[in-house]
């Protein structure tokens, strides 16, 4: 009998990933998804698809265009296009998750299933806590995790549906802001390389600029030309100090 | 009924593409590797994007909002991470506070 542990996962990362759902992003989440539902009820959207968009896409700038799309009645290759644009950000984030939890040897079918959890709130949580995450036990612990808010979204959606006519405006309005406000202070905390404030900067002013000329791939040109730019200046700033 | 369930597959598909090219790239990658850094500058800037268009191009309820109260409070969650010593409670909560006395200033 081989005492050495084969190379693989350490599945008690899964309980202490869903474990970790409960935070300061889950409840942000939960407010955006909150908003989600008041959306779906606005345009009376059928209330059972509306909420398997959420395990189905699970990607709220997704979720919205596709509601906004069934909404103005476009057709299904428009629709899909539509939803799959929104959706080209999840590479570069699913790259990044994933790039955190290798585990030499290891099965890689779980990749598969932790990509479909991938999400700006996954990837930010991620760069706060899978640090203090044996590496045995990341992927287990992201599965984990997006496995749990993926669930829990689906009832503070129903909740949102529930709610819409009954919270006031500026409330509602509120918990939608809940989101900027989250995803841009998670950024800010999860820098650890001094060219990453170029990259926000600079993606933050290219990103009106250009929404002007392109507004349906303004985040997907903003992101290559801000995030390339500061890149570049992160190498010349290296060869400058030699 | 069935039409919409048609859609709402097409939809998760045209999504999951994008994952699974993600776990594809990610198998030729190192952590610290140029390619990864410049991806990370790249998600940054993206997502920074994104934050700006709540601000300027809002959606849904954003829309009942004053753009100042908006810009404001996003200037307010900057503010009060570094202020309040780096936590993103203080980022968030500084700007959920801000933005929900502006918009009650505004309607009141």
């Amino acid at each position: 009998m081989a005492t050495e542990p084969r190379p693989g996962y350490d599945w008690r990362g899964l309980p202490q990933g869903a474990a970790a759902a409960l935070s300061l992003a889950g409840v942000v989440m939960a407010a955006s998804f909150i908003g989600f539902g008041a959306l779906l009820r606005s345009v009376n959207f059928e209330l059972v698809a509306g909420l398997a968009t959420v395990p189905l896409i699970w990607a709220l700038p997704g979720q919205v265009v596709f509601v906004d799309s069934i909404h103005k009645g476009l057709g299904l290759a428009a629709t899909s296009l539509a939803v799959s644009i929104t959706a080209v950000r999840l590479m570069p984030l699913t790259v990044l998750v994933l790039a955190q939890t290798r585990v030499k040897g290891a099965a890689r079918w779980p990749e598969l299933i932790a990509a479909h959890f991938v999400a700006i709130t996954l990837w930010l949580l991620s760069n706060l806590k899978i640090e203090n995450v044996p590496y045995r036990r990341r992927l287990p612990w992201l599965i984990g995790l997006g496995g749990m808010l993926c669930g829990s979204m689906i009832v503070f959606s129903a909740l949102g549906y529930f709610l819409a006519d009954r919270l006031p405006v500026p409330l509602a309005a509120s918990l939608v802001f809940f989101t900027p406000a989250f995803f841009l202070v998670s950024l800010l905390s999860g820098i650890r390389w001094r060219f990453e404030y170029a990259a926000l900067v600079l993606g933050a002013i290219m990103g009106p600029l250009t929404y002007r000329i392109a507004p349906e791939f303004d985040l997907f040109v903003a992101g290559i030309a801000g995030g390339s730019l500061a890149f570049m200046l992160h190498g010349l700033a290296l060869r400058f100090r030699r | 009924m069935n039409q919409l369930w048609g859609y709402l597959l097409a939809a998760g598909a045209a999504t999951y593409v994008w994952r699974v090219l993600g776990v594809a790239a990610s198998r030729q990658m190192d952590v610290e590797s140029p390619l990864i850094l410049w991806t990370k500058s790249v998600a940054t800037a993206l997502i920074a994007a994104l934050v700006v268009r709540f601000v300027y191009a809002p959606s849904g309820l954003l829309l009942e909002t004053a753009f100042a109260s908006r810009a404001i409070a996003l200037g307010a969650a900057v503010v009060g991470y570094f202020a309040l010593g780096r936590r993103i409670e203080g980022g968030v909560g500084s700007a959920a506070l801000v933005f929900v006395i502006l918009e009650s200033l505004r309607s009141g």
